[in-house]
């Protein structure tokens, strides 16, 4: 049982400048920011800023506990090594998604999927346009989105594995059980994969664009966000029941940002007045637990352990919170 | 047509500048002369390119355009992903700006950008169209007109045709009767928009912005101008049909009427725009559109004291049958 008992505001930190991108970099937290800086929240509520490029605002974001990987618009791009090594490399254009597999780091660039392996990378063109978002998939395999749809790349490899034509990609997430990828397109649709296959199955009919996507940790369900609703649609080994997913109403302004716990099926929501929702899928009617940041939330991203949840806002606020986990009594 | 939500009052101004490659130099000076103005505004200015004249006052974005489609291969409803990206960029900040100015290359669709500031969920919440400024050469389409080449591109003629201010670069170069030529081919292009020309008249900054020029009854002049224009193969040129009636107008026949035009032209309608007095509204409805985006909202959102019962809607696209438009607007006359 996931209900959430508690959640509280450990600190309020300012940022140098609002934070689109947040990560976690093994137990740390990390924003990047408009300014271009990137910088760690220590467990204090001070902030350590990160080798990378400054000047240009950070676009891309992602962590695991041996590489932090960081992307600019201005085609900067920074790999830091759990050891503090860090290499940084320029690439043609602004750069749209970050993702870490394994030792490696990639890059969405232009039409270009870059791989970077300590202080050396090779960029491959995908021929789907150019890319707007990159999800490692399963193993080495990450699905990459752009213009014309999504394709396949195994990163260890450095080669595709498939391309499908689609209508533009805006999202993407994957089942934590590494069995489907869920891409929203800019027309209103939700397509589900099977990693490496060229398969994919649509949900269709939802009434507005969504605009992100989740997967529950226990990958019971996908979250899907379009203007001020969410919606769960429940998902089985065979992939997600259609037509009746779960609508959780409870912002009255559109949601801007949205992360799922990675250890309790709980996802946050944040919307364009700074309300913080925390939602139990098995509570349909309202909200586990709320926080207020003030601003539209910008980005939202739990921890590792399901434990700490960092919420950045437009006015540059940074909430660190501490989450505890419940149960239905 | 869909009701829009739009926060019209609060949103902040989106100036589009499109054009020769003139409208670079037109969107920086205009940028820096907001900024410096004697009531300093903090401008954003969304661009491809770097800003010719830099002034660290002005935010200016440099991205590659990126135009993402909701359908494959369907033009009609095209949206802008580095515009949407970069509006949030310069709004949701400690420091927002005041004003959006979006440079748009003259390699690049202009009604792609202006769907995207009427459609897109995100900018419909932060931004509002303010109007368009298009520049053209007066010495290339003088050059043009003379040898009979084609008048102007397909992409040039879009961006005159639903321009609210023509800016006419170097017509100091050019007689009296070139430069006639050129502003009449302009305005057989245009009918909504003021035509100028710098060079022979300094242009005003305040006649540049908050023109509010897409919402509610349109500018547009009484009837199109007939100078023959030269257009390439497979090019055409966009005309602009003016339907407008005095009386209430029927709402279910309205509705029908909004939805046969965007049924029957979509991907061809570069713009629509007017304000209808319908039964059962005490004020007259707004609506606009591109392609086969359109939203309407209560003129009374902008003009509270408005009351009229003349509706007057303008259609600016390719291939339209204007007879048949004007006559089946009239038709959607009350009883």
């Amino acid at each position: 049982m996931q209900l959430l008992s508690d959640i509280r505001v450990v600190h309020r930190v300012a940022l140098p400048d609002a934070a689109r991108h947040l990560a976690w970099f093994g137990a740390t937290g990390v924003a990047g920011c408009d300014d271009g800086s990137t910088v760690a929240i220590n467990g204090d509520g001070s902030l350590q800023r990160l080798p990378h490029p400054a000047g240009s605002p950070i676009t891309a974001l992602a962590g695991t506990s041996e590489l932090l990987a960081v992307g600019a618009l201005d085609g900067s791009a920074t790999v830091i090594g759990g050891n503090g090594s860090a290499a940084s490399f320029r690439l043609g254009t602004g750069v749209r998604g970050a993702a870490v597999v394994g030792e490696r780091a990639v890059f969405a660039a232009g039409d270009h999927l870059c791989v970077a392996l300590g202080t050396s990378h090779e960029a491959v063109p995908l021929g789907i346009g150019t890319l707007t978002t990159v999800t490692r998939a399963d193993g080495n395999l990450v699905m990459a989105g752009g213009v014309h749809g999504i394709a396949w790349f195994d990163v260890a490899m450095v080669a595709h594995d498939g391309r499908i034509d689609l209508p533009t990609i805006v999202g993407a997430s994957t089942d934590p059980l590494h069995r489907f990828v869920a891409a929203g397109d800019l027309g209103g649709s939700v397509h589900v994969l099977r990693p490496g296959h060229d398969d994919a199955s649509e949900l269709s009919g939802y009434p507005d664009r969504v605009a992100l996507l989740a997967w529950l940790a226990t990958g019971s369900g996908l979250c899907a966000t379009a203007d001020d609703e969410l919606t769960v649609w429940r998902a089985t080994s065979d992939g997600l029941d259609e037509p009746e997913p779960v609508r959780l109403v409870a912002h009255d302004r559109p949601i801007t940002a949205m992360a799922a716990s990675p250890t309790a099926d709980l996802v946050a929501t944040g919307d364009a007045v700074g309300t913080v929702f925390v939602w139990s899928p098995l509570r349909v009617d309202a909200p586990v637990a709320q926080v207020q940041s003030c601003g539209v939330v910008l980005a939202i991203a739990w921890s590792p352990t399901g434990r700490e949840l960092l919420i950045s806002s437009a006015t540059g606020d940074l909430l660190h919170c501490s989450a505890t986990p419940g149960s239905i009594v | 047509m869909t009701d829009s939500d739009r926060p019209t009052q609060a949103a902040v101004r989106v100036t589009v500048v499109a054009g020769s490659p003139e409208a670079t130099l037109l969107a920086a000076r205009l940028a820096n002369g907001l900024a410096g103005s004697a009531s300093p505004e903090r401008i954003g200015v969304i661009a491809e390119v770097p800003s010719p004249e830099p002034e660290p006052s002005v935010s200016w974005i440099t991205m590659t355009a990126i135009e993402g489609e909701r359908t494959e291969g369907c033009a009609c409803c095209r949206s802008r992903l580095d515009v949407v990206d970069a509006v949030r960029l310069l709004l949701e900040r400690p420091r927002p700006v005041d004003r959006i100015i979006v440079l748009v290359d003259p390699t690049r669709d202009v009604s792609t950008v202006n769907q995207t500031i009427l459609s897109d969920p995100d900018l419909q919440r932060l931004v509002e169209l303010d109007a368009v400024i298009s520049s053209v050469d007066a010495v290339a389409m003088s050059t043009r007109l003379a040898v009979e080449l084609p008048v102007a591109g397909a992409l040039e003629l879009q961006r005159l045709a639903v321009a609210d201010r023509i800016l006419v670069s170097r017509a100091d170069e050019l007689t009296n009767d070139a430069l006639g030529r050129v502003m009449r081919s302009v305005r057989t292009v245009n009918r909504f928009g003021i035509i100028a020309a710098p060079a022979l008249l300094p242009v005003d900054m305040g006649m540049l912005v908050d023109l509010h020029a897409w919402h509610g009854v349109p500018m547009i002049g009484p009837a199109n101008a007939r100078e023959p224009l030269h257009v390439g193969p497979g090019d055409d040129v966009p005309m602009t049909v003016r339907c407008e009636v005095e009386g209430l107008l029927d709402p279910e026949a309205i509705d029908a009427w909004f939805d046969r035009l965007i049924g029957q032209y979509g991907a061809r309608l570069l713009r629509l725009q007017g304000a209808v007095a319908v039964v059962g509204e005490p004020h007259r409805v707004c609506c606009q559109g591109v392609r086969s985006y359109a939203s309407s909202h209560s003129e009374a959102e902008h003009l509270p004291r408005e009351r009229s019962t003349h509706s007057l809607v303008a259609v600016v696209g390719y291939g339209l049958d204007a007879l048949s438009l004007r006559s089946s607007f009239l038709s959607a006359l009350a009883d």
